[in-house]
């Protein structure tokens, strides 16, 4: 695919590590055969519980560590409950419905102001079962690709 | 760019399996079938980009500190966090 080289699995000792390399497990593995959108090349991600940061995950790229993001749980979000995702969309992963699935939300941080927004338009869909996800891109416009998250979790 | 001439009910084939349907160009705009295998993501080209475009903003810098992620529910702390 590309010719960058790709570091091992060290963190930088500048910065302090988010998680435990040493804690990852082949169930962390996730593959996603369409990559993400800006990243499409990349097909194959981890992702782990932030466990000393709740209720952060980390969406990590094993082919090119740097491509590493925060997502949270959709059903964590009092939005969750209006956002469904259509059959055609995660039939593209073989899910038959959405018991299977758990739905994720990539998150952005503005780094000057430290404020958190959620790209709510295009969440990220995991079917469970066979290790496989995708990123839906939903039809309706009203969903923000920069949803804040003051005051949006559910109580 | 292949550029082709097509009326309004005529279509174009890609592959073995797209076809593409002009519906209808009466006004301004086209109105365009799309039949493809549903195992391919089919997008507005300007909606893709956003989120191209966004991911990629997404991805952490050497800027971001884990104290940012404690601070964010100092004010908003979701169920089940100290």
């Amino acid at each position: 695919m590309n010719t960058q080289s790709v570091e091992c699995n060290q963190q930088s000792s500048e910065q302090p590590a988010l998680f435990n390399m040493d804690n990852v497990q082949e169930q962390n593995i996730v593959q996603f055969p369409f990559g993400l959108p800006g990243f499409e090349m990349l097909t194959k991600f981890l992702i782990v519980e932030l466990d000393d940061y709740p209720p952060f995950y980390m969406l990590q790229s094993l082919e090119e560590q740097e491509v590493t993001m925060l997502i949270l749980n959709l059903k964590l979000l009092k939005v969750g409950k209006d956002i469904q995702i259509p059959r055609k969309e995660y039939s593209k992963i073989h899910l038959q419905d959405m018991t299977d699935a758990e739905v994720y939300v990539i998150l952005k941080i503005n780094s000057e102001t430290h404020q958190f927004t959620a790209n709510i338009r295009a969440p990220l869909v995991i079917n469970t079962r066979e290790r496989t996800g995708f990123q839906v891109i939903l039809e309706n416009d009203q969903l923000s690709v920069e949803h804040s998250l003051v005051n949006a979790f559910v109580s | 760019m292949l550029v082709l001439t097509r009326k309004s009910g005529e279509s174009i084939r890609i592959g073995n399996n797209i076809t593409i349907t002009v519906l209808d160009n009466s006004s301004s705009q086209i109105k365009l079938g799309i039949q493809a295998p549903t195992d391919i993501p089919i997008h507005r080209s300007e909606v893709y980009e956003r989120i191209q475009q966004e991911n990629r903003q997404a991805v952490l810098s050497g800027t971001v500190q884990p104290q940012m992620l404690k601070d964010l529910f100092k004010t908003d702390p979701p169920p089940g966090t100290p």
